[in-house]
């Protein structure tokens, strides 16, 4: 098979894994913060249909069209982050998950995004290298902030949040930073996703994308950025490798979850576990 | 320097703190005393805004800290460590330290992103005088060690020097050598002096009698809720209602 051929066929499937590992890290940034925010999907979905509306209907170029789809979560998690992100662990879960919902009746009844049919023939503007780009900045933004006061506010925040407000971090300020950083980077990959599947659908952006997204990155790991981005990638790719099992392979995709999480508590990339066994493989060379 | 002013304190029916009075001085050591449950942690918890009193005035620095947030207490000058040790622990020592310096490091978001020389030279010396820190409370060897996998002891001393890396004007330790050994006891009352000497005004809970009555200038004995005497830590060992409530249930 040449070269594009195989495009032709994969495409699809390797610009997904690109966009997915973008969704496993903005969802990693709440948890970093210690926030169980099941928001990211719907911010996705705001970012998809803004931008998708941006250049189908008002024809702007796809640069502005990302950019607006980057920018109208950002301000709506500002909005509803403030009273939201009073809430922590389930609770928050449940609120980002009920905003979820809003979003998806919305979209299922305005006109703007098409109705229960959602938008068809959107231009087919991306290449794979815009999400090789935004996956690189992404990552160095991030990498910049983890190793910043910024970074340890995250992840002081996670371990004590009385502690780190203690300390003089204005907790709620850093939180809200989390939360529409997060959405901001969904909203870039949702621009991105909806320049290549053509099609929108309110579906899309529901509950199971949701959950999905947050398997991700607990699958792949939150220690850092690599984990979030390995579970997209496995995620995305599992479906496929399982063809062969056709009606079985939703069960085989369950399955193997249950054993990374059994198995591999705290996912797939763990620095502090491949540390442990260096450690054990150089006492049994000593030995 | 502080001053808590008639301070009540009720939680539903219960009253913690009953029409409290307290002064401490700049430069003091000051000591607060009392059996568990008397409420010396409670008076920590309203000085550091985790909560409001129900009544009362709570002074620093001739300012009310009544209705401001614990960050914004925190930024005023008072740090604190906590009796049930609340570290990071998942984070290095140095790191732990350094997030006490969070307010010191004043470059913005965009400086650490494009790492300016301001981001640079401001994380270099927090690094540094981070270090220096570990130093000071004898933690200096393993820096990158994790806080989780410190002693109790350890534990305690690196709480103080998180706090310290706020650089305070007001000190409050919760019982900071609770679960030491008379060495580690030592070396934490030789570490006080030296803060005492540096001008930093210390405000301890502690129930080692021979720590606080050692390094105190100032006394005061809280049992349910109420402050029942107040002086010099020999006062104090003589007073007979502290004996009764207290002391002389204690082998001293």
């Amino acid at each position: 098979m040449d070269w594009s051929s195989w495009w032709s066929t994969y495409s699809t499937l390797v610009l997904s894994i690109g966009v997915y590992g973008l969704m496993a890290i903005s969802i990693y940034i709440t948890l970093s913060c210690g926030l169980l925010s099941l928001a990211n999907a719907a911010f996705m979905g705001i970012g998809s249909y803004v931008s998708a509306v941006a250049t189908m209907q008002f024809e702007l170029p796809f640069s502005l069209a990302l950019l607006l789809g980057t920018l109208t979560p950002s301000v709506v998690a500002l909005i509803i982050g403030v009273p939201v992100l009073r809430l922590s662990g389930v609770y928050l879960a449940m609120a980002t998950l009920g905003f979820g919902e809003v979003v998806r009746v919305v979209a299922l009844n305005l006109d703007i995004t098409g109705g229960p049919l959602g938008l068809n023939g959107i231009p087919l503007l991306t290449e794979w290298w815009h999400v090789l780009l935004a996956l690189i900045l992404v990552l160095i933004l991030l990498n910049a902030l983890r190793h910043s006061k910024i970074g340890r506010a995250f992840e002081a925040i996670r371990e004590d949040e009385t502690a780190a407000r203690l300390m003089g971090i204005a907790t709620h300020h850093i939180k809200l930073l989390a939360f529409v950083l997060g959405a901001a980077i969904a909203g870039l990959a949702g621009g991105l996703n909806a320049h290549y599947t053509f099609t929108l659908s309110p579906g899309n952006f529901g509950f199971e994308n949701a959950v999905d997204i947050l398997t991700m990155a607990v699958l792949g790991g939150i220690q850092g950025l690599i984990g979030p981005l390995l579970g997209g990638a496995i995620i995305t790719l599992l479906p496929e490798l399982l063809r062969s099992l056709e009606e079985f392979r939703m069960a085989a995709n369950g399955v193997i979850l249950i054993a990374v999480v059994l198995f591999l508590p705290q996912g797939i990339w763990d620095p502090r576990r491949f540390r442990r066994w260096l450690k054990k493989r150089a006492t049994h060379v000593d030995a | 320097m502080l001053t808590l002013d008639r301070v009540s304190c009720h939680f539903g029916g219960v009253t913690a703190l009953d029409q409290v009075n307290l002064t401490v001085l700049e430069g003091q050591v000051f000591g607060l005393i009392g059996p568990n449950g008397a409420g010396k942690t409670t008076v920590f918890n309203l000085i550091t805004g985790l909560f409001p009193p129900s009544e009362g005035q709570l002074t620093f620095q001739g300012q009310s800290l009544l209705g401001l947030a614990s960050h914004h207490i925190a930024t005023r000058g008072i740090a604190r460590t906590f009796q049930n040790i609340r570290l990071f622990s998942e984070m290095t020592l140095i790191d732990n330290v350094i997030v006490g310096m969070h307010t010191h490091l004043n470059y913005l978001i965009w400086d650490a992103v494009l790492k300016t020389p301001r981001f640079r030279t401001s994380e270099r010396e927090a690094r540094a005088q981070a270090q220096q820190l570990l130093h000071r409370v004898g933690l200096g060897d393993s820096p990158l060690e994790l806080a989780g996998n410190l002693s109790y002891g350890n534990q305690r001393k690196l709480e103080i020097a998180r706090a310290l890396a706020a650089r305070p004007k007001l000190l409050l330790l919760d019982e900071p050598v609770a679960g030491m050994n008379a060495t580690e006891k030592n070396t934490v009352m030789a570490l006080i002096e030296t803060l005492h000497q540096d001008q930093l005004t210390v405000f301890m809970i502690e129930h080692d009698m021979r720590f606080v009555m050692g390094l105190c200038d100032t006394v005061a004995v809280l049992n349910f809720g109420r402050i029942i005497a107040q002086g010099s830590p020999s006062a104090i060992q003589s007073n007979p209602a502290v004996i009764e409530a207290y002391l002389g249930q204690e082998d001293t």
